[in-house]
């Protein structure tokens, strides 16, 4: 998957039904529900085990920069728009992208204490502010910064797009994100959060494998 | 032994505090008057986000409680200590925090003409059954069930969070929320039996009682206990044998907990209710069948109630003879503070 190079200000594709994003190749990626079995607690791997998650089963990804921004558009069917949590019923729909923060990193248990990994997370209920999180291991995620990652979303024929944006490189925080150099190839990851069905937290469908992409030159 | 974030040892073992609080609620002395409830909620919950929460509350009993169908609503653990699904109730359920029409009745000159009214058409709030109970004229028959997080021994609530939020404190065993680690997820709402965890919309975190731990710390019983009129919340630890928690739980075994089949191991007890004999129409006594049933008070409290109860009744009959009653002059309290709660007797005007 290639990161292409716009050269452009990328707040031209902030929005997720820009122009521009239509000459961008796609990535079509295939999405499972969580092994239940593997979540740290008990209630959610045996009390909840025959609860089927995994409601989104696939997304399209995007991805441009333009030496200084790196953005990616998901878009995905969800015939459920959730926006709010108003109820203890409710929850909101969702979306992740996850790097590595080093080079490589263990993917089904969101990284290790040796091999952590930034998550870029965006949820309906608070559509403007994508919140970066660290993880060194499933239930340890931990919000770092919720400026740094712009964030714009569409829900329109049934189908919610959005576009997550940040600088390739943030000073500061060396360790706790994923640092970005041109011509890197760099493995992703993409989760989707059904909040109709209850998905929150560990519950949700992610993408079994890492994805590589390539930041031209 | 090193602990997981789950509130269990690396071989898997439950943690075990060093010691652990209880409260033991002697249902014959609740007046039902709600004082806990509003002591509770003016300490705690009067910030923005919590105007629904009653982190105690008082039901009455056979009701459908707060919130609506907590007892058949799942969560706990299952005879083999598999953990049981439960569902999320509903702020509706729960009870949401209604606005009256304060402006029109005192500011818009129709004192004379409108009653003060909840806005909407409210179908249900957190004490919507209250005093309704059960049975037909002359032996209906209801009585009050104080309720607060039971700061179980075997918590689900803890084994339910995925990111270790909860703990069970090591020197009193109360369970508590971390907020900085909570993200809101309300696995912990689903999996309490009790349905005793509210969820703060402002904050995006789970709430429930504290057991009022900063008073504690200062010598202070919880404010339900210490503004209990009744006098009937006492509070002690269960290892403490000069405490009355300790008699009533350990000594002579009178005391019980509410579903405890829910698997929960909880540490909140309760002296089951005695009731009147049923009787005709004339008032004259039919039988020595209690108003009461049995088979209710079994459901709630397990099948020792019977034996609690004749216990109990045996006791009155001693002290009718002028016979001496551990159990009596302990859930009489003749000296408060000290023989209801004599770890945490401070007045709270007397601590910083």
């Amino acid at each position: 998957m290639l990161s292409k190079k716009l050269n452009v200000d990328l707040a031209e594709v902030s929005k997720p039904d820009a122009a521009a994003w239509s000459a961008v190749a796609t990535q079509e990626v295939s999405l499972i529900g969580v092994p239940l079995g593997m979540q740290p607690s008990v209630y959610i791997s045996t009390g909840l085990a025959n609860r089927k998650i995994g409601a989104v089963s696939k997304v399209s990804a995007k991805c441009v920069h333009n030496e200084t921004e790196l953005a990616i558009r998901l878009e995905w069917e969800d015939p459920n728009y959730n926006i709010e949590q108003k109820d203890n019923t409710e929850f909101p729909d969702g979306a992740a992208v996850l790097f590595p923060i080093g080079d490589d990193a263990p993917l089904m248990t969101m990284g290790s204490e040796t091999q952590p990994v930034n998550a870029w997370h965006w949820r309906a209920d608070r559509p403007a502010s994508g919140r970066s999180n660290f993880a060194a291991g499933l239930g340890t995620t931990e919000v770092t910064d919720d400026k740094q990652i712009k964030t714009e979303s569409n829900y329109a024929n049934k189908r919610w797009s959005i576009v997550l944006r940040r600088a390739l490189q943030v000073p500061g925080q060396e360790g706790k994100v994923r640092q970005f150099n041109l011509g890197d190839t760099v493995k992703m990851a993409f989760a989707v959060w059904e909040g109709s069905n209850g998905e929150r937290g560990g519950l949700k469908a992610f993408s079994p494998q890492w994805y590589e992409i390539v930041l031209e030159k | 032994m090193a602990v997981s974030k789950i509130g269990r040892r690396i071989d898997g073992k439950l943690v075990e505090p060093k010691r652990q609080l209880a409260m033991v609620f002697d249902l014959n002395k609740c007046l039902g008057c709600h004082t806990c409830v509003m002591s509770c909620k003016t300490q705690w919950t009067r910030e923005g986000g919590m105007e629904s929460m009653w982190w105690t509350v008082v039901n009455t009993m056979p009701g459908k409680g707060t919130p609506k169908d907590w007892e058949t609503s799942g969560g706990g653990f299952l005879p083999d200590g598999t953990a049981r699904a439960g569902r999320l109730p509903t702020n509706e359920e729960f009870g949401v925090a209604w606005e009256f029409n304060y402006d029109e009745v005192f500011h818009g000159g129709k004192g004379q003409s409108v009653h003060l009214k909840p806005k909407g058409d409210p179908k249900w709030g957190p004490n919507w059954d209250e005093d309704e109970g059960s049975g037909e004229y002359p032996n209906s028959y209801y009585f009050y069930l104080p309720r607060i997080c039971n700061h179980c021994s075997h918590p689900a609530c803890v084994e339910a969070c995925p990111r270790g939020a909860i703990e069970k404190r090591e020197e009193d065993g109360v369970v508590l929320i971390n907020e900085e680690r909570c993200k809101g997820y309300r696995f912990c709402m689903e999996a309490c039996p009790y349905k005793r965890i509210y969820f703060n919309f402002k904050k995006d975190v789970s709430q429930k009682c504290i057991f009022c731990y900063p008073r504690l710390e200062k010598g202070v019983a919880p404010a339900c206990a210490r503004q209990c009129p009744g006098r009937m919340r006492h509070v002690g630890y269960l290892d403490d044998p000069n405490s009355s928690v300790y008699k009533l739980v350990t000594k002579h075994q009178v005391a019980l907990p509410l579903h405890d089949e829910f698997g929960t191991q909880p540490n909140v007890y309760y002296i089951p209710p005695m009731a009147p004999p049923k009787m005709d129409n004339q008032g004259n006594p039919l039988t020595e069948e209690r108003r009461i049933p049995r088979e209710y008070l079994e459901s709630l409290f397990g099948p020792r109630v019977n034996e609690v109860l004749a216990k109990l009744e045996g006791e009155m009959v001693k002290r009718r003879a002028g016979e001496r009653s551990e159990i009596l002059e302990t859930l009489i309290v003749y000296k408060w503070p000290q023989d209801i709660f004599p770890s945490f007797p401070n007045d709270p005007s007397d601590v910083q």
